[in-house]
């Protein structure tokens, strides 16, 4: 515990903040029981949140691997007047479906079941209403904080152009939440910072006075000043307002201006200049800038900083200024405005010092502005000319050249190094470079995604481009041949509400996600749907493979001939089979509704438009020689078409099988057959056996589809842990009765059918061991054996459907039997809950629960160890893990090989003793954790008898690259769980 | 990096079940029937080919037997080589059957008397009559498979004789038979020591040429007329309208066959032995798999009772000696000269559809074999040589496939021009396909395309002075496709979408080929009518059936 307290204070930020009275409950628990420790929570933070201050180059928290420990359940603001309302809600649901239940007991012919059911669940119900609610069953168990939550990997990269730095050997690419730093030889992570968990990332700039100096800006206005080489924090400043972007402009003798874009009063954008001592960090607010009633989208600084230009919505505005004799810049603009017929989406400046050799005062400015309508407008010299209008009080507009190839809007635009081109790069993933003198353009066509960003390095040898899949490809600009690439999980909002993710199910970390080609890109044309298989590492934050699984548009043209764009087939669900050798998707195209136009009538009803839809099931094979699947069998249409006709996909933990449930009422079972030709088996080339797949099985539910005529719009399957049961549910939009039926797959029986174990709508089902656990509106388990639900949980009604959009998850650990649930609302204030319960002896024991603002895409359960991967809107990958320093004391004994859990807290009361808890009790702060694990390791090697294999420590200690290191914290952890297993 | 332009990949339909097994290929293309009369049109009752020669030459001549003489044939060319008639005024030859090395040929006679001839001078080199040789009919001889000079007899005198080619008197006599012993022949692989030998007293007998008495007897329903040793264990006997298959070593029959109405005549092996052939009365041959004994290939039918059939050489003939006296040879064409009966074929075809004059066909054909000579001079090209310390190898990209003008036109979005383009006809297709002038899968590639690209309506929308003219193709593609069940869904599109642009136009003012569009939405209309009509008579046989189960 006392453990947990230092780590509270390293995060010290979070417990803060947070103002929630579930945090403070939790805060207060935990002050209780580290009485022992005199440093308590409240002054722990104050000390934390002040060290950064008192020496400029104390360790920075956020900089150390908090690994698994920065926990701490962050809640979110809506909080407090969420739980009374909670509270009211949740009597009122648990009220009605008992109401229904006397419905649907007539109706149905299993009386026997039903009321028994029914009994339990109302017997069930009323004292999980007042003790099983979430937020009161804290109070009837603490939560227990031996689980924890991994530091967020990957993530999405933020708008903002990749920076170089000075020598061309790293990039900086900023996250939402980190700072990353990728070397451009070997396109891995070098270093990754985080500022603040709690907002985002603006902006992020390189200091004109020291290239190893870095600012960051946040949304909350928190300006910080980084040593990006070492990773240190040398500064962090309260700026009040968001902070758009942060721009470095000019430096003297130790002082340097950084001009900052905040958002002002109302509407409008200021520019604040500020003068940061580069000795002392001190920061120094000048004067403003510029004021105006615009949304300033960015800014530029030319000339050290005497020119400024800046765009808003449809205008330029360009800013002179004078540099004083003594090479310092004064700070009062002339601002002059260019104004344009369309919004600018991107601009880049440059001084022409060719040209400025001429005695002229005026430096020769040149101007290229990308407008949303895909034209560029070239401006050559453009303050004299502007000074020359003013002069001569003419109100013409300037003109300009006009280059127009795109065809949507121009993403980014740059002047190459030597001024002779302009380099644009939009949505028709082509990258231009226009000749400027003889009006010449070169592509680089088909890059698969839309262009983003575009950076040239200071050398001008290379581009950096920002794409719109999450990822940032290094070109020469030589040959045009990417030499570093850097992929970030690139999973794209999907409407479908289970995102297409899946885990391998024997190799360790490997995680497969059908991603659109656009996913980053806002309001593209082309590519929301998923075409696209990543596989992605998630120990070493890489992209180890990508590869089409349908058609796609990626060298067609990809607009139609009226204008819209041509839809590409959607993937749906992935999965992979137990033995990680097939993979199943499913995948759906829709045409466009102009062109059904010409099929039906008015009077025709928009569901019999559906039957346009394109759906096919395909099952992929894994290839060893490359990694990549290929494609085996096609089942188009493998049930009744129609949109979403395949609403499910599950594979058997046990077989070779896998199912569908679609919207026809029917389970499909799928299995492969060894494929002969004219009773020859087929072999390939290195004589193995070929096989394809058939559907083996159909499983018709008529009760559920007698007497209708629409199709199911929500489904759930799922196989039990063994394979021997099938549970399959389907839910109708005109009728609340829902039905969860247990199938087994070998005959195709149905051998019970079990009402109100689901609401209507979107329902989620696991087994874990003998207990079916659904989550619909309530968590409800239920014993497949004795036919009992044995205890229900009302949710938090504000964030399940129908009230929340957005999607709820269910996710069971095989290895240990934990359930996790995630629980979220898609409008503001977004938030999510995750909890992490036990339903051993069919009791929900919540094991832990963590909040946090934002939603999940997906939750997934870990294959090869106890634990849950989250997935969130930001494409950051979390793991949430048991970490194995208390006993977990119910854990549904199994026989499995793997218990980590278990083994780890034998392993380290062995280690520790009590003197060992008290010697990290005793230390403060995390690098002193780290040399405690240090000295525990080596106390632990001695203590061994020099027996444990070395091949076990190999394998722990064998990293990907020293950049991929896990913290100090992990990697101590995964030492103890190779020695406990002795 | 950029992608790579990949052609479209083009639609193929699911395969359905083969129409055609590979055994019924395979044995449809024995074609290029011979019909080679016999002399007096005397029934042909023997076809024998040499056995297989693993010592010296081998030879590649086969012999039918028909009335008083013994012809042999080429096994390349399929003609006449020799005929031996040396027999006497009222015998008449039975079984000439060839040495292994083609050098001596033996044939027996319905006087008793085996004869050995010189193939090369036709003299008689050995006689065994009288005395010691056989005193009724010969209806089989054979020669040994293992010892040259070694053979057997097999006569109506209820006896089975081995013979050494030096000596007048039999080395060895089987005597068991209670009847006319009409077929036998020496087991493989046994060191020419045993013979069988099925009879008309309805047994089948395996001798041992040590022994006097058979060692094994095999009884049947009806009088044996053939037989024939599959390999060393399984033999087929032919007894009447069925075959039995024995196997020797387990001592039972493994498996009767019936496939035939008349009395079968003759047995062959084929397919290396892994085929068995029967010819029967009825005029058809059958083929049967020997490992799961079913028919695997109809065969084929002649127009008069068959007495012998043969597969000769690896597969290459199928020569079947009819009772009406004509031998019929079928041949096999496998590689090069498969191909050039094929060109040969097209530009016959060619020269008669009148498309092309012979000369443009031969500058054609020269052409293709320039383009081979390239080939040739490119050869080694890649050669990285051997002894190279460095090799620089440059940017190497896969080449480009060279599209189709309509694929490429597809690419830069001239879907009109595509669509044309793949309705033109030309040559090649053509000649393949009598009926329709263009590829089936292309124009469901194309079609498909334009659907998932949103293009069908564009493409589709011709300009006035020549819409008629370009829909006719189109709607000949949907009139021959929309009874198609696996096309519906996309002839239905086009369909819809021509209606809906050009609904105004029908029975009105129409450019060139009006009529024909009208003519031709008209047939369509009664297709899918009559679609629907089935359609409908369908579902009502699925409510009886339904009411049926009901009930």
């Amino acid at each position: 515990m006392a453990q947990l307290a230092k780590r509270d204070a390293g995060v010290a930020f979070d417990g803060a903040a947070s103002d929630s009275p579930h945090a403070s409950k939790r805060q207060r628990k935990r002050n209780s029981r580290k009485s022992a420790d005199e440093s308590a929570s409240t002054s722990a933070h104050a000390t934390s949140e002040e060290t950064p201050l008192k020496n400029g180059t104390a360790r920075p928290p956020d900089v150390q691997e908090l690994g698994p420990y920065e926990v701490t359940p962050r809640v979110p603001r809506h909080e407090p007047e969420k739980s009374p309302k909670s509270q009211a809600k949740s009597t009122r649901a648990v009220e009605t479906p008992s109401k229904e239940k006397g419905q649907t007991i007539d109706m149905t012919m299993w009386e026997d079941i039903s009321t028994d059911n029914t009994k339990a669940l109302a017997v069930k119900t009323k004292p999980s209403k007042v003790s099983e609610t979430p937020s009161k069953s804290k109070k009837a168990q603490p939560v227990s904080s031996d689980w924890s939550l991994s530091r967020g990997h990957g993530g999405t990269f933020i708008e903002q152009d990749p920076i170089f730095t000075s020598d061309n050997q790293f990039l900086i690419i900023p996250t939402h939440s980190d700072v990353k730093i990728f070397s451009t030889k070997t396109s891995l992570l070098v270093r990754s910072f985080q500022v603040d968990n709690k907002s985002d990332i603006t902006n992020c700039a390189l200091s004109t006075a020291d290239p190893s100096r870095l600012y960051v800006s946040n949304s909350r206005g928190l300006l910080s000043m980084w040593d990006w080489v070492s990773g240190v924090i040398l500064r962090k400043q309260e700026l009040g307002r968001g902070v758009q972007q942060v721009l470095p402009i000019h430096s003297q003798d130790k002082k340097e201006i950084v001009l900052v874009l905040q958002q002002s009063e109302g509407k409008g954008t200021s520019a604040v200049a500020f003068a940061v001592d580069t000795a002392t960090n001190q920061f120094n607010q000048l004067q403003v800038v510029l004021q105006r009633n615009l949304r300033l989208s960015s800014i530029q600084a030319h000339a050290q900083g005497s020119i400024l230009v800046a765009s808003a919505r449809d205008r330029i505005l360009v800013g002179q200024s004078q540099l004083t004799a003594d090479g310092g810049l004064d700070l009062t603009y002339t601002w002059r405005e260019i104004s344009f017929p369309g919004s600018i989406i991107s601009f880049d400046a440059q001084i022409n010092i060719g040209k400025s050799k001429t005695s002229r005062k005026v430096p020769f400015l040149d101007v290229a502005v990308g407008l949303q309508n895909g034209a560029i407008i070239h401006y050559e010299d453009v303050l004299f000319k502007l000074i020359g209008r003013e002069k001569k009080n003419l109100n013409q507009d300037i003109v300009g050249r006009k280059l127009h190839w795109h065809r949507t809007s121009v993403n980014t635009l740059k002047w190459s190094r030597d001024r002779n081109y302009l380099i644009s790069g939009g949505d028709e993933t082509v990258l231009v470079i226009w000749q400027l003198d003889t009006n010449q353009k070169q592509f680089l066509p088909h890059l698969s995604t839309s262009i983003l960003g575009l950076t040239v390095s200071a050398s001008g040898s290379s581009y950096a481009l920002r794409l719109g899949d999450n990822s940032i490809m290094v070109l020469s600009t030589a040959d045009l041949l990417p030499s570093t690439n850097i992929n970030g999980l690139a999973l794209g909002d999907t409407q479908h509400h289970r995102a297409p993710v899946a885990l391998h199910p024997t190799a360790e970390n490997r995680l497969f996600a059908a991603i659109p080609a656009n996913p980053v890109t806002k309001g593209s044309l082309r590519g929301k749907s998923s075409t696209l298989l990543q596989s992605y590492d998630l120990e070493s934050d890489l992209q180890i493979g990508r590869q089409a699984l349908t058609r796609n548009m990626t060298t067609a043209l990809n607009v139609a001939p009226s204008g819209q764009s041509v839809q590409e087939p959607n993937v749906t669900q992935i999965a992979v089979s137990h033995d990680g050798k097939w993979l199943a998707t499913v995948d759906e195209w829709q045409p466009n509704d102009q062109d059904l136009d010409a099929r039906y009538i008015e009077a025709d009803a928009s569901r019999d438009r559906g039957s346009a839809t394109e759906t096919s099931l395909r099952l992929w094979t894994v290839n060893d020689n490359d990694n990549t699947w290929e494609l085996v069998t096609r089942v188009d249409e493998p049930h009744k078409p129609g949109p979403h006709s395949i609403l499910g996909l599950a594979v058997s933990p046990t077989r070779l099988e896998m199912a569908t449930i679609g919207s026809d009422a029917n389970i499909r079972l799928w299995s492969p057959k060894a494929r002969h030709r004219n009773g020859v088996a087929v072999r390939n080339s290195s004589n193995e056996q070929l096989y394809t797949w058939t559907c083996s099985r159909t499983i018709p539910c008529e009760q559920d589809a007698s007497g209708r005529t629409e199709a199911a719009t929500w489904a759930a399957l799922v196989y039990s842990d063994d394979g021997s049961v099938l549970a399959g549910s389907w839910s109708w939009q005109s009728d609340s009765t829902r039905f969860v039926h247990l199938i087994d797959p070998r005959t195709g029986q149905i051998s019970l059918s079990q009402p109100d174990l689901l609401h209507q709508g979107d329902g989620k089902m696991e087994f874990s061991g003998r207990y079916l656990v659904c989550l619909s509106q309530m968590l409800t388990v239920y014993d497949t054996l004795t036919s009992q639900v044995t205890s229900t949980i009302s949710l938090d009604p504000a964030l399940v459907s129908p009230q929340s959009q957005a999607p709820s998850f269910l996710a069971v650990n095989k290895l240990d039997g934990t359930v996790a649930v995630s629980i979220s609302r898609s409008q503001k204030p977004r938030s999510t809950k995750v909890l992490v319960l036990n339903i051993s002896g069919g009791e929900i024991k919540p094991l832990h629960e963590i909040s946090f603002p934002g939603t999940i895409r997906s939750l997934l359960a870990s294959t090869t160890a106890p634990g849950f991967l989250i997935v969130d809107d930001r494409n950051v990958l979390r793991s949430l893990k048991p970490s194995g320093s208390q006993v977990i004391t119910s854990v549904i004994s199994r026989s499995l090989t793997t218990h980590e859990p278990e083994q780890v807290t034998k392993g380290l009361d062995n280690i520790f003793g009590r003197a060992g808890v008290n010697t990290v009790a005793g230390t403060d702060g995390v690098v002193e954790d780290e040399n405690v694990g240090g000295d525990v390791m080596k106390q632990s090697l001695t203590n061994e008898d020099a027996t444990t294999s070395s091949r076990d420590l190999n394998s722990v200690l064998r990293i990907v690259s020293s950049t991929q290191a896990p913290s100090p914290a992990e990697l101590f952890q995964r030492v103890v769980g190779v020695l406990a297993k002795r | 990096m950029a992608a790579e332009v990949q052609p479209l990949p083009p639609i193929r339909a699911p395969p359905g079940p083969a129409p055609l097994t590979p055994d019924q290929a395979y044995w449809r293309s024995f074609k290029n029937q011979l019909l080679l009369p016999s002399p007096h049109n005397a029934a042909i009752t023997s076809i024998t080919t040499p056995d297989y020669n693993p010592a010296g030459a081998q030879a590649d001549t086969f012999a039918a037997t028909s009335g008083g003489r013994v012809q042999i044939y080429n096994g390349k060319t399929r003609k006449i080589v020799k005929t031996i008639s040396r027999f006497g005024v009222e015998d008449t030859a039975r079984s000439g059957v060839l040495r292994r090395d083609g050098r001596i040929l033996l044939a027996g006679g319905d006087s008793g008397v085996v004869q050995a001839f010189d193939t090369g001078s036709r003299a008689i080199l050995k006689q065994w009559r009288g005395e010691a040789g056989h005193q009724l009919p010969v209806h089989v001889v054979r020669w040994s498979p293992k010892v040259l000079t070694d053979l057997m007899s097999c006569s109506d005198d209820r006896t089975v004789r081995a013979w050494d080619l030096t000596e007048d008197v039999a080395k060895w006599t089987g005597v068991g038979h209670e009847d006319y012993v009409r077929s036998g022949c020496y087991l493989p692989d046994q060191e020419g020591g045993m013979i069988v030998s099925g009879s008309y007293d309805q047994t089948v007998r395996l001798w041992d040429t040590r022994q006097a008495r058979a060692a094994m007897t095999f009884k049947h329903a009806a009088p044996i007329e053939n037989i024939l040793a599959l390999n060393a264990n399984i033999i087929a006997s032919a007894a009447g309208s069925s075959v039995n298959i024995l196997n020797l070593a387990a001592g039972n029959v493994e498996q009767i066959l019936h496939p035939h109405q008349k009395t079968i005549t003759s047995l062959a092996a084929a397919h290396s032995g892994t085929r068995l052939l029967t010819a029967a009365l009825d005029g058809h041959v059958k083929i049967h798999s020997t490992s799961s004994w079913q028919i695997v290939a109809e065969g084929f039918k002649y127009p008069s009772p068959i007495l012998s059939c043969a597969v000769i050489g690896d597969d290459r003939h199928l020569a079947v000696g009819l009772e009406m006296g004509l031998l019929s040879i079928r041949t096999r064409l496998a590689g090069q000269e498969k191909a050039k009966s094929r060109e040969k074929e097209k530009k016959m075809a060619a020269l008669l559809a009148g498309t092309e004059t012979a000369d443009a066909y031969e500058r054609k054909q020269r052409k293709k074999e320039l383009r081979q000579g390239i080939q040739a001079r490119d050869r080694g090209k890649d050669f990285r040589g051997e002894g190279a310390d460095i090799v620089i190898t440059g940017n190497e990209r896969s080449r480009q496939k060279v599209l189709k003008p309509w694929q490429r036109c597809l690419r830069e979005g001239k879907y009109q021009r595509a669509l044309d383009l793949v309705f033109e006809p030309s040559q090649t297709q053509l000649i393949g396909k009598g009926k329709f002038s263009f590829d089936q899968e292309e124009v469901l590639t194309l079609l498909t395309a334009l659907r998932h690209r949103s293009a069908l309506r564009a493409a589709l929308s011709h300009s006035e002075e020549d819409e008629g003219r370009k829909l006719v193709p189109v709607l000949k593609w949907c009139l021959h496709s929309v009874t198609h069940p696996r096309h519906v869904v996309l002839v239905q599109d086009v369909l819809l979408l021509m209606l809906d642009l050009y609904a105004e136009k029908i029975g009105g003012d129409w450019s060139e080929g009006g009529k024909e569009v009208e003519a031709l939405l008209k047939k369509i209309e009664k297709r899918v009518r009559l679609g629907v009509d089935l359609a409908q008579r369908a579902r009502g046989l699925v409510g009886m059936v339904g009411c049926l189960e009901a009930g």
